[in-house]
């Protein structure tokens, strides 16, 4: 740390900026404020490789490739509980700030979500794309936009936990041969809450018809959806019924316009497996559609609602090891059966970084001191860096690591 | 020492072929003391000089470019080197860097058959021999595709050659027939029904069912065999079985959009929004080819832009 120097690209040119004689220690999380000379071409106060934008409703594609900040006070209530991937967590952690890269894939969906005639019936995205090309963060990116928006937010962080690390898992009383994730159906509707506590309070999201969970326990209609909420996470036996009442009431309540919801389910694939870790009290592995908390969410990204939009993303690592596809292609992953549940969507590809997009991402990492080698920052070493890493932001994150 | 007696021949080919008179008789001295037999006698210390029996040249250095071969290599020989006029090399060096052994006295060439006695011009001479027993070739069949019409189906038998005390060969009783599917007259089920009694018999490349009959012990039975067998397929597969009904949308080769899920979808669809019947032509035939092309950047491309002018979507 002491007597490093470090080089700098800026717009071009090559500048030997610091020499740093002292340990430098970063006490803020908000975004430093680097000088740059005027030769800067717009009046943008930060790097080149930043952008000013934070709010992602206002991002368009000459911000493709920039960098965007989350709020802290944002990402704690959108991702407590999950939906930005580990690695990245991590990063965000070592640089004290949560920015995300804003990409095609996601300006794709947004703008045709900005465009898109809510009267339909709720299109479905599905995302693919080869692993660490950035379809969680994509994802991560569509929430925060929806969530600006104030859609009701359905979001699954990561489907294949249900079934690869149950929580919990026992029969169901009520439908034979069906197996409940009672713990983790809590679980889920503890983010679901603290993902929409603004709009829970709303007065139009009210329950459209009785449910009875018991012969005493019953949620009359016209009683805010919060409780069927506090009812599924204080009452664990009734946790799945109460999420697929409660997913049942959003589609009635979006096709009467009273709110507007955005599903976000990653790995929806293992929804049409035929594996999961879950046993039943006979010791019988089940498949996913055994399981009494797919069923909701496959149902929820049907196309009979309207006033919503549906993403999903298929990856191939939400399989098991052994059971992996080696496709990385929507139809080969989600098999004939997922197919033909979600046809007709629309695809969205991620792919691996442009060579504007890797750019930047190297000035990014320089900036954080992610990459102190100087090697590494040269036109030289930026070439091995792309080579090793074939560009794939994943790839170049492991890379660049030990630099 | 190998080499000695080639270069011998070689400098008496120099020798003799300057020769003005090369067609005059050797004169045969069997006397002991002649000089030309000088040379022959070993004493103890005496050396083996050069020279040796007088032999002529070998015959090919004195034929003429134009001869008649056919007349020369009339019938089916043992390779003769003096009586080939080619430099021919067979066989694998001694030395690595050393040229292939030459043809005289080399026992590799002399083993296998050659074909001397078949160049084209004594191939010619033979069909021209043969061919006042021969009647004009049809005249209808002026191309390959004639001959297939008229000729749809090819035998093909195999003869062994023995030169041992038996002349029967096991194999030779092994019969293929093979005929183009598109000569049978067979449609929509009743070719799927053909191919799948077929199977990996049929090469959908060269459109052609191939069957080999090696089941019972004479030519003449496996051949009948055959007959009965392509027989037999036709019309079994024209017969159309109670059972064939069960055929569900999982056992189809090719997706339908006719009958499929995906169709069953989007008129779920139109019911609630407008959807365009042109938009829904143009997917269903994007979605069609995705499934039977099979999955990559092309056919999904298609597949996305079809869904979003389906869908209604657009970009700014």
């Amino acid at each position: 740390m002491i007597g490093k120097s470090v080089f700098r690209a800026l717009n071009g040119k090559q500048e030997v900026v610091k020499r740093c004689s002292k340990i430098v220690i970063r006490a803020s999380s908000t975004v430093p404020q680097m000088s740059l000379p005027s030769s800067s071409e717009n009046s943008n106060p930060l790097p080149f490789f930043r952008s000013i934008q934070n709010s992602p409703s206002l991002h368009a594609s000459n911000n493709s490739g920039q960098f965007y900040t989350i709020d802290p006070s944002i990402k704690k209530q959108l991702f407590l509980y999950g939906g930005i991937p580990k690695t990245f967590d991590e990063l965000c952690n070592t640089f004290k700030e949560t920015c995300m890269m804003i990409r095609e894939p996601a300006l794709e969906i947004m703008d045709y979500m900005k465009s898109t005639n809510f009267n339909n019936a709720a299109t479905r995205y599905c995302l693919y794309g080869k692993i660490g090309t950035g379809k969680s963060m994509t994802m991560a990116h569509v929430l925060h936009y929806g969530f600006e928006n104030s859609f009701v937010i359905v979001h699954v962080p990561w489907a294949p936990y249900w079934y690869k690390f149950p929580k919990e898992y026992s029969d169901c009383p009520t439908k034979e041969g069906m197996v409940d994730l009672p713990l983790d159906a809590v679980a889920w509707l503890i983010h679901f809450k603290n993902q929409n506590s603004h709009l829970l309070a709303d007065p139009n999201l009210s329950v459209c018809q009785d449910w009875e969970w018991s012969k005493r326990e019953i949620t009359k209609k016209g009683a805010p959806l919060a409780e069927i909420v506090e009812m599924g996470i204080n009452r664990v036996k009734y946790s799945t019924n109460c999420i697929e009442a409660l997913l049942q009431e959003l589609k009635q309540l979006s096709d009467l316009k009273r709110c507007k919801t955005i599903v976000v389910i990653d790995g929806f694939n293992i929804f049409f497996s035929d594996k999961t870790k879950i046993k039943t009290a006979a010791f019988e592995k089940i498949p996913p559609k055994r399981v009494t908390i797919t069923s909701p969410f496959v149902d929820i990204t049907k196309q009979d609602w309207s006033n919503g939009a549906v993403i999903v993303s298929v990856d191939d690592l939400a399989f098991f090891r052994k059971d992996q596809r080696n496709t990385h292609y929507p139809r080969g992953l989600l098999g004939p059966e997922g197919f033909e549940h979600l046809d007709p969507f629309i695809p969205i590809e991620t792919k691996n970084y442009s060579e504007k997009e890797f750019h930047y991402c190297i000035e990014y990492f320089l900036e954080r001191r992610w990459i102190i080698n100087p090697h590494a920052a040269s036109e030289e070493g930026r070439k091995e860096l792309a080579f090793i890493s074939n560009r794939n932001p994943f790839n170049l994150l492991k890379v660049t690591a030990p630099l | 020492m190998l080499c000695n007696s080639r270069y011998r021949l070689l400098r008496i080919v120099a020798k003799f072929s300057t020769d003005a008179s090369n067609t005059e008789f050797r004169v045969l001295d069997l006397r002991k003391g002649s000089s030309e037999n000088a040379n022959q006698g070993r004493g103890r210390f005496q050396k083996r000089t050069e020279g040796g029996p007088q032999l002529l040249p070998p015959r090919e250095t004195k034929m003429p470019i134009d001869q008649d071969w056919p007349s020369v290599w009339p019938g089916p020989r043992t390779f003769h080197p003096a009586s080939v006029p080619l430099p021919v090399r067979q066989g694998y060096p001694a030395k690595d860097l050393a040229a292939p052994p030459g043809k005289y006295a080399n026992a590799e060439l002399m083993k296998i058959p050659n074909f001397l006695h078949l160049t084209p011009a004594a191939v010619q001479r033979h069909c021209q021999a043969i061919k006042r027993f021969c009647t004009p070739w049809p005249s209808e069949l002026t191309n390959e595709d004639a001959c297939d019409k008229y000729f749809p189906v090819q035998t093909t038998t195999c003869d062994y050659l023995h030169s041992s005390p038996s002349i029967r060969d096991p194999l030779a009783r092994i019969v293929t027939l093979q005929v183009k599917l598109s000569s049978l007259p067979l449609e929509g089920r009743a070719r799927d029904k053909f191919l799948r009694l077929v199977q990996e018999r049929y090469n959908p490349e060269t459109d052609m069912v191939t069957i080999v009959v090696d089941r019972c012990p004479t030519r003449k039975q496996n051949l009948h065999y055959s007959h009965f067998l392509l027989t037999v397929l036709y019309h079994e597969s024209m017969k159309e079985e109670s059972w064939e009904s069960e055929k569900s949308p999982l056992d189809n080769e090719l997706f339908e959009w006719q009958t499929s899920a995906s169709r069953a979808a989007i008129d779920g669809l139109a019911v609630k929004q407008k959807l365009d019947p042109d938009y829904i032509q143009l997917y269903s035939e994007a979605l069609t080819n995705l499934m039977n092309k099979g999955e990559d950047q092309e056919t999904l491309a298609d597949y996305k832009e079809s869904a979003l002018q389906l869908l209604g979507h657009s970009r700014n």
